[in-house]
């Protein structure tokens, strides 16, 4: 729990500090702050539901995961180049939520459910994205290189902790419970690492050139 | 019954995504690679291609200097040299010509012998633009006092120079190019640049010479590419590569001109 605690400070850290350059920055960096802002929102909404209106706070993942896949959607197309990154970007940003949202109008039940398919959905296509900005930045300046790589690290191996869980669920060790959301965490750290580098790299940038 | 086929449905499903997605993520990896390897590829042959075109570009502007200097030679040859012996060779044969005054001798005497001299200074004049001899006997030092020296006597431009290295005589070539990088730079900064004052500073740096030159002139925007591609500065960037040093140029519009460059 205390470990918790630390993320969301450093979180809101991290959030404050990306805000003091908002205005001065480019549309990367504003839908950038505003999807560490929303998850840090989300996240700590979702942790206290039960505890404040006795909410199971199962269905949060959905707007977790839907958010994130949105805003960091928005987030590549302004930094991906060729029209074949973007086209791809651009259909799966409108296929994906309309299936991902059909599912539940069919069957609202599933909305109380968690999602292995959506997991999975709404990550890979991140992870596509960020590898083609790793891929385009070989050659050319590369914008938000560390951001870039801190996302990326961090889908790669919470994918596999959602999954590792459902995994845990159905075998019920619940032993194993503390070990996935501690490797979750930490991994949150490593990834708000790289956004502060992000943040430091663009921040001192700007100031040598005012 | 129905508990346990539930539990190995969520199982399944379970695994299935987690190899789902060591699949895709391996699959994201190799592709990755795969098209990484490619670009970089493609990258390393693009830039040998610009080597190579900017060799080409070398190679030719060195060819249109020797085309034009040849031209100049020529037209040199021509307007001072072949017309005053045209007029000794008129003057020659007019003494032919009988019964002349004596004054008339004498007036005609005297233009062979004016247009004798001047066709001597004249080719003495060619040669010494295309080599100084100063250069050939005393080294670059005195062939260099000498540039500046004629420059200075122009009351329109104040060259300083300062030496500090003793160049060796051995080098001749090396400094040829180092003199003919020079001429063309004060050539420059005088017609473009209208500069009235020029430095050229020689110091040593470690085992390298280096040489410092600066102008008041115009100067030029350095982004443009157009003001360090034409065919004075592709010359100079030529020579400064035979004699196997490095340069860099500083300038800015209405703020100067600084070239530095090495050699050895």
């Amino acid at each position: 729990m205390k470990l918790s605690y630390y993320l969301y400070i450093t979180s809101a850290i991290l959030c404050l500090l990306y805000f003091i350059g908002f205005f001065r920055n480019g549309k990367a960096y504003k839908i950038f702050t505003i999807y560490i802002t929303g998850v840090l929102i989300i996240d700590f909404i979702s942790s206290r539901l039960y505890s404040w209106f006795k909410i199971y706070n199962i269905f949060t993942s959905h707007f977790y995961e839907l958010f994130q896949f949105v805003m960091l959607s928005y987030f590549y197309a302004t930094l991906l180049k060729t029209k074949q990154q973007l086209y791809i970007l651009y259909s799966l940003l409108i296929i994906l939520p309309i299936f991902l949202l059909s599912r539940y109008l069919f069957n609202p039940q599933m909305f109380f459910q968690y999602s292995l398919l959506e997991t999975y959905l709404t990550t890979l296509p991140i992870i596509i994205y960020g590898v083609m900005h790793l891929y385009n930045n070989l050659n050319e300046k590369k914008e938000f290189q560390y951001a870039n790589i801190g996302i990326l690290l961090y889908l790669f191996c919470s994918t596999f902790i959602f999954l590792l869980f459902e995994l845990k669920n159905v075998f019920k060790f619940n032993e194993f419970d503390n070990a996935l959301i501690n490797t979750n965490i930490i991994l949150q750290f490593i990834k708000f690492g790289f956004f502060f580098i992000q943040w430091k790299v663009i921040y001192f940038k700007k100031y040598e050139l005012n | 019954m129905n508990s346990i086929s539930l539990e190995n449905t969520e199982l399944i499903k379970a695994v299935f995504f987690i190899l789902l997605a060591f699949i895709s993520m391996f699959l994201i990896l190799v592709l990755f690679f795969y098209f990484s390897r490619k670009k970089i590829v493609q990258i390393e042959v693009d830039k040998k291609k610009l080597e190579i075109e900017h060799q080409k570009q070398l190679l030719k502007s060195v060819i249109v200097t020797q085309e034009e200097e040849r031209q100049r030679i020529a037209q040199d040859l021509h307007d001072d040299i072949s017309s005053k012996l045209n007029v000794v060779s008129i003057n020659s044969h007019l003494l032919k010509t009988p019964n002349l005054t004596k004054d008339e001798v004498e007036e005609i005497t005297n233009n062979i012998i004016n247009f004798t001299q001047n066709a001597l200074e004249s080719s003495r004049r060619i040669a010494h633009n295309l080599l100084p001899p100063v250069l050939e006997k005393f080294g670059l030092n005195a062939g260099i006092e000498e540039l500046v020296e004629e420059y200075n006597s122009t009351k329109k431009v104040k060259v300083v120079f300062e030496n500090t290295i003793n160049f060796d005589s051995s080098n001749i070539e090396k400094h040829l190019h180092v003199f003919r990088i020079l001429q063309e730079l004060l050539n420059n900064s005088i017609k473009h640049g209208n500069a009235t004052d020029i430095s050229i500073q020689f110091i040593k740096l470690d085992d390298q010479k280096v040489c410092i030159y600066s102008d008041n002139g115009l100067g030029f925007d350095l982004n443009n590419t157009d003001n360090q591609k034409g065919l004075g500065m592709r010359n100079i960037e030529s020579r400064i590569s035979f004699i196997g040093g490095k340069y860099s140029i500083d300038s800015k519009p209405n703020g100067g001109v600084k070239i530095v460059f090495n050699f050895k």
